[in-house]
């Protein structure tokens, strides 16, 4: 421990105000890793995000990834794409859902505010870094369904998918913010839990939506989820006639989230303590 | 008061601000300026409104009524965020970060920022600068609050409680450190609770309660309002005699002849004392303490005099 008779540090000297702003990209760059930092370092977050869905697949997956589907696509692709959109929700709904609440309560966001990072940024860092993440998560998915169960995408089919789930994730990440910014920390975390199994669950992505009962076949449609494997499934069997309407039903839940989401984000700030 | 009426505009001003929180009336009619490169200190019981005056001069919150302006502009439009740091009461720091990441993230918001290792050596945090942050002891994370604060190089410091759960040593390097950074211009506005240490620091201090500004002077000036000059002694002088001494503002005496004088001269009180020839045992001489006058301000009968 330093004792008060060291001398100070050296400060530099005051600097008038200049109305200059700090340079975007270093401080964008520090907020990311800061962000990677903390979901590689929450092991629950890890485990959940990465673990789980190699998990689920290795399980449910692995014993019959080489039989086709009545339709003729390979099962193990079809898992990978269900799996991976999995991985995807749950990311979204704890890296947004619940740590956004606990950053807000404890007054880390407040901090921020406080200091000159303009709002998007915080934001943009969090997005490009659950984007991130998530195609890491893919990616491990891809490789484990390949080197355990020797299911292969093929290159262009794999970018194919990455690309259709990581932008589909946007309503995702929007519904997250809501959660983190209307419930407290303990709430949010439960309701990040429960939302990422059920939603999956009733998406079809644990068990083929043609196997569930009829009134969750019937309220998938209603769901982000769905709609999301519905896009990397299309890859897969190389049918996209109906693209467009998932995109759409994702737009739409976009706005509808977006919205809530700022509306809440709003209040919050508005509330200044 | 000692307004001067220089040409330097005050760098936070308040102009008749109040903050209402539903029913909770957090600050009534507040007018208050801060000048720039003073270090002042705002005392005032729980609740009296202090932390809300400053998320106001952040910016976070707007007044319900009246005008708040930092470095001449208005705090909420954001603009001189770049030259404000801020440590606020409940530390708030992320987790998962290593002290160093944490400072070293905060660095790059700001344009002409300190070096990294020279806001941990500010807030004497080297030897825990590769620990997480949510591992960090009370005392500790306050420091990383204070290395957070200052990291920007910031022009105004705005320091909500500052020492609380620090230790002695941790105390001492801190107002070391504040005096550092005060020496350089910066402009410092800080709340705490230890009185003695706004005593000893502060150039300026502002008392406040139930959101009203109660005094605002010196730490001297603020001393020298109370007649809390305080002589005891033991003597054979009856109430009557003790309180025709010069200078007695009022006088008790025990059974046991015990006095308490309080006075706003004790010197020329004790000089009468001898000159009278009394004889007396036991004298205790105090001064009134920064203390005494901020508890003698806030004390419930002080508000309607
Ligand atoms: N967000 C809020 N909602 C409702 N009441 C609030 C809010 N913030 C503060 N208050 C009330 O406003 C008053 C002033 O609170 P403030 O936090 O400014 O006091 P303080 O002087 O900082 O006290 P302390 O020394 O305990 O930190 C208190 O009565 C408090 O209960
Ligand atoms: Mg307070």
């Amino acid at each position: 421990m330093t004792t008060p008779s060291t001398p100070a540090p050296t400060l530099p000297r005051l600097a008038a105000p200049s109305g200059r702003r700090a340079p975007l990209l270093p401080a964008l760059a520090q907020l990311i890793l800061a962000e990677l930092r903390r979901m590689a370092r929450n092991p629950m977050f890890a485990v959940g995000t990465l673990g789980f869905p190699i998990l689920w697949f290795a399980l449910f997956g692995l014993p019959n990834v080489r039989e086709t589907t009545d339709s003729g696509v390979n099962v193990g692709q079809y898992l990978i794409v269900s799996f991976g959109t999995y991985a995807l929700l749950s990311l979204a709904m704890f890296s947004f859902g619940a740590a956004v609440a606990i950053e807000r309560t404890g007054g880390w966001l407040r901090l921020l505010r406080a200091s000159p990072l303009p709002a998007p940024l915080y934001f943009a860092a969090k997005i490009l870094a659950a984007l991130l993440f998530s195609a890491l998560s893919l990616t491990l998915l891809y490789s484990f369904a390949h080197f355990a169960g020797g299911v292969t995408l093929p290159l262009g089919l794999a970018l194919t998918i990455l690309a259709k789930l990581l932008l589909g994730m946007v309503p995702l990440i929007a519904l997250g913010l809501c959660i983190g910014f209307l419930v407290n920390p303990a709430a949010a975390s439960v309701m990040a839990n429960v939302l990422s199994v059920l939603v999956s669950f009733a998406s079809g992505l644990f068990v083929p939506l043609n196997q569930l009962p009829d009134v969750v076949q019937r309220a998938a449609p209603y769901l982000p989820g769905y709609h999301l494997a519905q896009l990397g499934w299309s890859a897969v069997a190389h049918d996209t006639t109906h693209d467009l309407t998932h995109w759409l039903w994702l737009a739409g839940f976009t706005l509808v989230f977006g919205s809530v989401a700022v509306w809440a984000m709003k209040r919050d700030e508005a509330r200044g303590q | 008061m000692t307004h001067s009426s220089s040409a330097t505009p005050p760098a936070v001003e308040l102009v008749g601000v109040s903050k209402r929180f539903g029913p909770v009336e957090a600050l009534r009619g507040l007018t208050l300026g801060i000048r720039a490169g003073e270090l002042t200190a705002l005392l005032g019981p729980n609740g009296a409104g202090k932390t809300t005056a400053i998320s106001l001069m952040l910016g976070l919150a707007r007044p319900t009524a009246g005008v708040v302006r930092v470095l001449g502009g208005d705090p909420a439009a954001g603009g001189g965020r770049t030259v404000i740091g801020s440590m606020p009461q409940e530390s708030a720091i992320p987790q998962a970060l290593t002290v160093r990441e944490a400072v070293t993230l905060f660095a790059r918001l700001y344009p002409a920022p300190l070096s990294v290792d020279t806001a941990l050596e500010l807030a004497d945090l080297h030897s825990v600068a590769r620990r997480r942050a949510g591992a960090l002891s009370g005392g500790q994370a306050r420091r990383l609050a204070f290395a957070l604060a200052v990291v920007g190089n910031p022009q105004v410091l705005f320091l909500d409680e500052p020492t609380t759960g620090m230790d002695a040593g941790s105390r001492l390097a801190f107002w070391h450190a504040v005096d550092g950074l005060k020496r350089e211009g910066r402009t410092i506005l800080l709340t705490t609770h230890y009185l003695e240490e706004a005593e000893r620091t502060a150039d300026r201090v502002v008392v406040m309660n139930a959101g009203t500004l109660l005094a605002d002077g010196t730490p001297a000036s603020l001393r020298s309002g109370v007649a809390a000059g305080r002589v005891r002694f033991s003597s054979d002088l009856v109430l009557a005699e003790l309180q025709a001494l010069p200078g007695v503002d009022s006088a008790e005496v025990d059974g046991a002849g015990r006095a308490t004088l309080r006075t706003r001269e004790p010197e020329a009180l004790l000089v009468a004392l001898v000159q009278a020839g009394v004889s007396f045992r036991e004298l205790e001489v105090s001064r009134a303490s920064l203390e005494d006058a901020f508890l003698s301000l806030t004390a419930p009968d002080a508000l309607k005099a």
